[in-house]
């Protein structure tokens, strides 16, 4: 008897420590405001416009208005109240990803990346409202839309444009005498006078990513400017990157920068920061990279006296186009399990009007409202043209299964500049990868 | 007699909310993860589909798989050695009854206190092949010749994390071996100088002996925490240069989270516990018999 009461006993115990742990659960779901969207939140919530507590998740430093611009909409709708909250990027992907699948915590609404591999999973999985009836979407271009639709329907809005280009110095050419180059041949004899005045053409951190970042420049010229559907080919079987002529000239390219020695020395082991520094002190001229990074390359110039530009990478024989690499921001995406969806909708008509946008996004971005023209900065001036009437191809990853961009044009790529591979290799690692990819459903 | 049984009885019953943590914790979610091995899950969709073994059978046909198993076995053996040996003579070195020993314990078991995450950025900017100071050093000896791309190069790559990982192991190797070689008695040591036996003989002959069993944690603990490397490498070189450096575990984590595959890397994960289980396991059996013998 004894025996049995006292396991009874510790049962309850044990029950009584469990439930604890879950209830304790379910009031901190309640209580936060980030977790409006949870189905605990009261059904007065879901029905009327009061009382409303919607949660915002956001990657770094995205929509760095958004802060303030909550404050006004919280003023402007009564009962409304709007908690924000920022992780870094890594971090702010897993987190989101762990509370959409257990449906619990899930923020009503979060930044999405765009993308097959991106956002399109979470499309797939159903996380996600429809949000092609709201008001921006009409005021947006569909190139930069597309990325977050699928079968015709927006799911997530893109806030700015993002593009890829050379950072360049502008003190050094001009010393040289050297103008900005628009094809090839000019990119190589710019590179060929600064090698020889003593200067490394390219600052290149493979470490960081330099190879992925300058495939990514090069072929919206020379692949995608010559077959724009050459991706829904790869698809569907009809082209292979490996044999595929526009990719392996690439790749030559790239091997052409790198034996001529554009590129400098021991670039597998250089970082973004010493690579940022080469470029201060006078040693490289150019960088790869971003206008994500255009804090860096103020603060750089402004400390070492120099002046900076940007120029879109010129991977086109003469008399060809120069495609830019340009993608959409991060879009604002609701979840689609949120209670508080018609709030969070009329949240992103306030985010997104003409007036809120340039606080929303913050200096130096390219609206993707039309409507929106803003201010750019005078390091982007040698691109500006291109930007608001050029040709463009997305960021490779916008279309891609989630793989190859790792495999084969991070890892690979660094191989082959290392010595270590070729890269006709990194070229059949894409056509791998991307098989696997595809074959698992990503 | 009785009375002893049934008190065994109610305190196992006392263990059970403990257990059923642990059951409902960790035992539900590792077996969960068995099944997951077993499908194409990609982390978000509900909808996956049950592929049986195909994830461990694509996993022997996968180079950088193959890279990532043997970089990872360079790193447990190179740690484990590698601390071992430094850790020793600096417990040896720490161990002479000096005034400064102490101040000399701090400072070389205070990497052990840095988080790795910050001991990877500061090795990475000393090993930076152009503004780091471990090259810059060499060109100020005179030692230009010596200057090296150390996070860059293939073959160095994975030794220079290596060797990070031994600056931060082998202080509490040290502590390890001098707790050991305090307990060691005086007497044999005196009764082997009697004897005739150099400091090199009494050493070798009598005082390694009696460390076998901090040579056990040591080479136990060591090999775990290579067979592990995770956070020097993410930090260090994100793997690279190519698959140069790439672990077992950074290879879970960049088939999971950036190539949106879970269900492959859980099967990588369950083939990695699989390998620390088994040379854990064999460590284990061989130390201990080692140690009775001794």
């Amino acid at each position: 008897m004894k025996k049995v009461t006292s396991f009874v006993a510790a049962l309850a115990l044990s029950a009584v420590a469990l439930t604890a742990c879950g209830s304790d659960n379910t009031a901190s779901n309640t209580a936060s405001p980030s977790s409006g969207g949870t189905a605990g939140a009261s059904p007065s919530a879901s029905t009327s416009p009061k009382n409303v507590a919607l949660g915002i998740s956001v990657p770094g430093q995205d929509l760095p208005g958004l802060e303030e611009l909550a404050k006004k909409f919280e003023e402007q709708n009564a009962g409304v109240k709007i908690s924000v909250a920022r992780a870094p990027n890594e971090q702010y992907e897993q987190t989101l990803k762990a509370h959409l699948v257990a449906k619990e915590d899930v923020p009503d609404l979060f930044l999405q990346w765009p993308g097959r591999g991106k956002i399109g999973v979470a499309i797939n999985a159903g996380y996600l409202a429809d949000l092609s009836s709201l008001g921006p979407v009409a005021d947006i271009d569909q190139g930069q839309l597309s990325p977050f639709s699928q079968d015709g329907k927006v799911y997530g809005i893109p806030w700015a444009k993002n593009f890829l280009g050379v950072y360049y110095n502008k003190t050094l050419f001009e010393q040289q005498g050297l103008n900005v180059p628009t094809n090839w041949e000019e990119l190589l004899e710019v590179a060929d006078r600064l090698q020889s005045a003593g200067v490394t053409p390219f600052a290149f951190p493979a470490k960081d990513g330099s190879g992925m970042f300058t495939w990514y420049a090069l072929v919206p010229s020379t692949v995608y400017a010559k077959d724009p559907d050459w991706d829904q080919k790869r698809y569907d079987n009809q082209v292979q990157f490996a044999t595929s002529d526009s990719w392996k000239s690439t790749g030559e390219q790239l091997k052409l920068l790198l034996d001529k020695g554009y590129l400098g020395k021991n670039i597998n082991g250089l970082g973004n920061d010493s690579a940022n520094a080469l470029i201060a002190d006078g040693k490289a001229a150019m960088i790869v990279n971003g206008n994500w990074a255009i804090g860096d390359y103020e603060k750089l110039a402004s400390d070492a006296g120099i002046t900076m530009g940007m120029f879109a990478f010129p991977g086109n024989e003469p008399g060809q186009p120069l495609w830019l690499s340009a993608a959409p921001s991060t879009g604002l995406s609701v979840w689609s399990g949120s209670p508080n969806q018609d709030t969070a909708k009329q949240l992103i008509e306030f985010l997104y009007d003409e007036e809120n946008v340039p606080a929303l996004i913050g200096s130096g971005q390219f609206s993707t409202l039309k409507t929106v023209a803003m201010d750019s900065n005078p390091i982007f001036a040698d691109i500006l043209d291109i930007i608001r009437t050029g040709s463009s191809y997305p960021f490779l990853d916008v279309g891609w299964p989630a793989g190859p961009q790792s495999d084969a044009f991070t890892k690979e790529t660094q191989a082959a500049l290392g010595g270590a591979s070729t890269f006709e290799k990194v070229l059949e690692a894409a056509d791998k990868s991307w098989d696997k990819s595809v074959e698992s459903g990503n | 007699m009785l009375k002893s049984k049934r008190f065994r009885e109610v305190s196992y019953a006392f263990a059970i909310p403990a257990l059923l943590f642990y059951c409902v914790f960790f035992i539900y979610p590792s077996l969960q993860s068995f099944y997951f091995s077993m499908t194409d899950w990609n982390g978000m969709d509900p909808h996956y589909r049950f592929t049986g073994l195909d994830n461990f059978l694509g996993l022997w046909n996968d180079g950088r798989f193959g890279a990532a198993f043997r970089n990872t076995i360079r790193y447990a053996v190179g740690l484990t050695i590698g601390q071992i040996v430094f850790g020793l003579l600096l417990a040896v070195l720490v161990n002479r009854g000096r005034r400064a020993d102490n101040w000399f314990r701090t400072v070389f078991f205070s990497p052990q206190v840095i988080s790795m995450i910050a001991i990877g950025y500061i090795w990475s900017y000393i090993l930076d092949p152009i503004n780091g100071s471990l090259n810059y050093l060499l060109d100020w000896l005179g030692l230009s010749s010596l200057q090296q791309d150390w996070l860059g190069s293939f073959k160095l790559a994975i030794w220079s994390v290596t060797g990070v990982s031994v600056w931060q192991g082998a202080g509490w190797c040290m502590v390890i071996f001098l707790a050991n070689l305090q307990s060691v008695p005086q007497e044999y040591i005196e009764a082997a100088s009697m004897d005739g036996a150099t400091g090199l003989q009494r050493f070798r002959h009598v005082i390694l002996p009696l460390l076998a069993p901090a040579f056990t944690i040591t080479i136990v603990t060591g090999m775990i925490a290579g067979l592990k490397m995770f956070d020097l490498v993410m930090v260090m070189t994100k793997g690279g240069p190519g698959f140069a450096t790439e672990s077992i575990s950074s290879i879970i984590y960049n088939t999971a989270f950036l190539d949106n595959r879970f269900g492959e890397a859980t099967a990588m994960g369950i083939v990695m516990f699989l390998i620390i289980l088994v040379i854990t396991a064999i460590q284990l059996w061989a130390l201990n018999r080692r140690g009775v013998e001794a």
